[in-house]
């Protein structure tokens, strides 16, 4: 009897906590979780991400936000590790109510975050990670991409490393998950064009000093290719510049390296640095004009990729709740898969089977700033979805 | 390997060895006058990179080198005042949890200051090239930073030997009830010893702006790198962390050339070995 008196009032207090979380995403407004790092080399993206997501909030919440309510944006900050990604997402969903949850996710976090999505109940679209993983292993049914992951900027490579004539190459790409998946698909896509690899180096994510690594990348080839990220590439770009390496290559190639909201720290270091560019505000289409001008007016600056996959990731979901009629994680779920949506980039769609964003990407060199301070970007070509994007793999579930 | 990536590799070693023992000594004078692992030195190292970078903007690097420590040896003593001195006497667990809570209020004012994104400070003109070196051409700044790091640790090993403050430094960490006894003020020379232990924090911030990234995950990163290398120098040694700091140096190099899947773990391993092999560390004791 005292058992199950224990079991009832448990049970009760369960109803009592769950009913108003429950009862909250039918009305009032809409949570949308993000996630943030606070510590490590991914913090010095925090404050940006932030102002991102509250932008994006706002444009949207200013077009009408979905049936009728506005989006309200919860942050949850944690310390850069997946299992404090997990943590912080967990508490997102449990505590906070979110129905969907974006923000800064490196590929290790996406890995560890995807499988616990269902039992949180909770929708994420990813606008950071970049692992192959992702299409494979990592597909999950409540997880969904807008980034363009590594197969599929190497595809875009490919027509550049031909073009550039570099035949042999030295790598040096952080390591951990995307560092490792890029290189190996980078590699593989230079054996296909009949060049060679001669060094893939990996750097820990934090190292203080490069000066080994530059001294191997001294030994002669004709490309060397950068995946190193946040304040990394930061240290790495500056060393660099003492040793006079990119001077040694006829080319440079960067993935996430040489990045908009980096170059008043990277300055001159990465001058003629051919990057990956998923993203420009000179993109084409009204809908982008508008928000690249609300961004200005709010930053005090263009939007950049980062900025931009914010936007677009809750542009989706914004469309996906308005199809739905609701912010229930399954019915947004069937109503994101194959979603054609007209966004800042354009009209675009989240592809059904592998949870992917068919959308842009690009090169970009950094040269000197028109008006001679600093540096920008000068757009050498832009591909579109459907050009890049690998067919689905088979390996992928997420149902 | 040929001579010249051989003379690179070591000098590379030395000036990530330099930069770690300016910390790790700092480190190190704290933890053996007042047996407090001090768990804020990573923040005060960020701390007086940021200032680094807003004096050296303002002043310029040289003038930023001499500014900057004075103003972390004020902030040494605030520390002395409202944290090292009231909780004396407390356990190590106590003080490592007060210094590290320390470190986190800063580590947010500093973000608050000067924004999370990261910042570049540019070497002075005078360093900014490379000058040749047994066959390769070697960055000028990273000399400049191998000399003056390992300098100023001479420096302070002159200072405890040679100086009779130096003297009464070396007799508290060993007998402090005693140099007590003996008229040593001792309340002055943790002041003092707490005052140096910033500056080095500081200057080492400084002199990191144009060879690391200055940014809000630096403190915490090369605290790790100081914890490695003061317990393997042995508690409160600065001989035998400046010893600990060219072993990192050269694993780390060593490591990253040769093993470079596993030199991430190299400094653990060293750490874990030394632990069982040598549990005092390198050094001889406190203030050594």
């Amino acid at each position: 009897m005292r058992t199950y008196l224990v079991r009832a009032v448990l049970g009760l207090i369960c109803l009592a906590v769950s009913t108003p979380l429950a009862s909250s995403q039918d009305a009032g407004p809409i949570k949308i979780g993000l996630l943030i790092i606070d510590s490590g080399p991914f913090a010095t993206m925090a404050k940006e991400s932030e102002r991102a997501a509250r932008i994006a909030v706002d444009v949207l919440n200013r077009e009408g936000g979905a049936l009728g309510r506005k989006f309200d944006l919860v942050i949850q900050s944690h310390a850069g590790s997946p299992a404090s990604a997990v943590s912080a997402a967990t508490k997102l969903a449990q505590q906070a109510g979110v129905t969907m949850i974006t923000g800064a996710m490196p590929s290790s976090h996406a890995l560890a975050l995807s499988p616990k999505l269902s039992s949180l109940n909770v929708i994420l679209i990813d606008g950071f990670s970049q692992t192959a993983d992702m299409m494979t292993r990592g597909c999950a049914p409540n997880y969904f991409r807008v980034t363009p992951p590594d197969p599929v900027i190497a595809a875009m490579m490919k027509t550049y490393v031909a073009q550039s004539g570099a035949k042999t190459w030295n790598l040096i790409s952080a390591d951990y998950a995307s560092g490792h998946t890029f290189a190996k698909q980078f590699s593989e896509m230079v054996d296909s064009l009949g060049g060679s690899v001669q060094q893939s180096l990996f750097a820990p994510q934090g190292t203080a000093d490069y000066g080994s690594y530059i001294s191997q990348l001294a030994a002669p080839a004709q490309g060397l290719m950068v995946t190193l990220y946040g304040s990394d590439a930061i240290t790495f770009a500056k060393q660099q510049k003492q040793f006079g390496l990119f001077d040694k290559y006829k080319v440079v190639l960067g993935n996430g390296f040489a990045i908009e909201s980096q170059f008043d720290a990277l300055g001159d270091t990465v001058l003629g640095v051919v990057n990956t560019l998923s993203y420009h505000y000179t993109l084409p289409g009204k809908r982008n004009a508008d928000y690249v001008a609300t961004f200005s007016k709010q930053a005090g600056r263009v939007p950049y990729y980062g900025d931009a996959d914010t936007m677009v990731g809750l542009e989706l979901y914004r469309d996906a709740v308005i199809k739905s009629k609701t912010t229930e994680p399954a019915k947004v779920r069937e109503a994101l898969e194959g979603l054609r949506s007209n966004t800042i980039y354009g009209d675009v769609e989240m592809r059904a089977a592998d949870h992917h964003l068919l959308r842009q990407l690009g090169m970009g060199e950094v040269v000197r700033a028109p008006d001679g301070r600093g540096v920008a970007f000068k757009v050498k070509f832009l591909k579109t979805g459907p050009e890049l994007y690998p067919p689905p793999s088979p390996e992928c579930k997420v149902r | 390997m040929s001579l010249s990536f051989g003379v690179a590799q070591i000098l590379n070693a030395l000036a990530l060895a330099s930069l770690i023992t300016i910390l790790a000594s700092g480190l190190a004078l704290i933890f053996g006058l007042r047996g407090a692992m001090n768990f804020a030195h990573g923040a005060l190292y960020m701390l007086g990179a940021y200032l680094g970078y807003s004096a050296g903007r303002s002043l310029g690097f040289w003038p930023a080198l001499v500014f900057v420590p004075i103003v972390m040896a004020l902030a040494g003593a605030a520390l002395e005042i409202s944290v090292l001195r009231p909780f004396q006497g407390r356990t190590p667990v106590d003080m490592a949890l007060i210094t590290l809570g320390v470190g986190w209020i800063m580590e947010p004012a500093v973000y608050y200051w000067w924004g999370t994104a990261p910042l570049s400070v540019d070497p002075p003109p005078s360093l900014a090239g490379s000058v040749p070196i047994l066959g390769t051409m070697y960055p000028a700044y990273r000399l400049f930073l191998t000399g003056v790091g390992f300098g100023t640790c001479i420096a302070l090993a002159l200072w405890l030997k040679n100086t009779t403050s130096g003297m009464h430094t070396r007799a508290v960490s060993h007998q402090a009830h005693i140099s007590r006894m003996m008229g040593v003020n001792t309340d002055r020379l943790s002041m003092l010893v707490a005052c140096l232990g910033t500056a080095f924090a500081g200057f080492a911030g400084v002199l990191a702006g144009p060879y690391l990234s200055v940014d809000p995950g630096m403190g915490s990163t090369i605290l790790i790198t100081c914890l490695i290398v003061v317990v393997v120098g042995g508690l409160g040694s600065i001989g035998g962390a400046i010893v600990a700091s060219v072993v990192y140096g050269f694993i780390q190099v060593i490591g990253a050339v040769f093993f470079p899947s596993a030199a991430v773990l190299a400094p653990y391993l060293l750490l874990i070995a030394v632990l069982i092999w040598r549990p005092q560390g390198f050094g001889r004791g406190r203030v050594t």
